[in-house]
């Protein structure tokens, strides 16, 4: 039964803070409601059994993704009138639509035949990290390292493009 | 009881959320934070696949490992090539970059 609790808990937390990462007045605290959605995210991680990954997503995610957000916030801000304000868009109508009719193909899809398990008849999976690990050097061996090779390159791009050029 | 589908309809309300932010807002930050929310709602997706198809095996949480680093990759070269946008537009209101624009 907490896990029934827990469910709405997290994922109307994670609504409510990515609804206030949309339309915020204010790019910061964008950011900072994005990292209370991503902890959420972290916790129905946790109750899907995905240890692993909750723990990634509260390092990776909410820890490196969302400072880098908040500094190049700080970074690019204009301080008009002491706030950096961010607008919308004034043609509100047709991502509106554009929204719904992609929320309606998704509820649509969800429906299409899966298989109902309730989640207290699963069995206890237990830790998942050894097991992911093992995947991840065996079977996705070659997608590893390609995913290695590609966290250098953007690595290296970013100090390139984010360098001022040296003075001449 | 929690079961498959309400996983699958909160991944689709924070990928909707997602995507009306990706086509509103101006601010580049914005978008690309707008862009983070909807690659979240994926990975739910696929948690819940991985948890609820016995059949499914760990793939789905191998597959958001995956995710999380092409993510964070485009977090990064994102950023820098908006620094670089900044620094010679003085802006980064997606709106106004319109240099390329006919």
């Amino acid at each position: 039964m907490p896990a029934v609790v827990f469910f709405y808990f997290f994922g109307a937390l994670a609504l409510l803070a990515a609804v206030m990462v949309v339309v915020a007045k204010r790019i910061f605290h964008s950011a900072l409601w994005l990292a209370l959605c991503l902890l959420c995210v972290a916790g129905l991680f946790g109750l899907m059994g995905a240890d692993f990954l909750a723990a990634v997503q509260v390092l990776i995610y909410a820890g490196a993704v969302v400072s880098l957000l908040l500094f190049a916030v700080m970074l690019t801000q204009r301080w008009v009138g002491g706030q950096a304000q961010q607008h919308l868009t004034k043609h509100g109508v047709l991502p509106m639509v554009g929204s719904i009719v992609m929320l309606a193909v998704l509820v649509h899809l969800s429906r299409a035949g899966f298989p109902s398990i309730r989640s207290d008849t699963l069995p206890d999976l237990g830790p998942t990290t050894a097991a992911v690990g093992e995947q991840l050097l065996t079977t996705y061996l070659v997608p590893f390292e390609v995913a290695s090779v590609l966290l250098v390159m953007a690595m290296i791009a970013a100090i390139v493009l984010a360098r001022r050029d040296p003075e001449p | 009881m929690i079961t498959l589908h309400h996983y699958l309809l909160l991944a689709a309300l924070l990928f909707v959320i997602g995507l009306y932010g990706a086509l509103t807002r101006r601010n580049a930050i914005g978008i690309l934070m707008a862009i983070e929310l909807m690659l979240n709602a994926v990975n739910i997706n696929f948690v819940a696949f991985s948890r609820f198809v016995p059949q499914a095996g760990l793939s789905g949480q191998v597959f958001v490992v995956f995710v999380i680093t092409v993510a964070a990759c485009e977090a990064a070269v994102g950023l820098a090539l908006i620094l670089c946008i900044f620094r010679t537009r003085r802006t980064v209101e997606a709106d106004e970059v319109n240099l390329l624009k006919w």
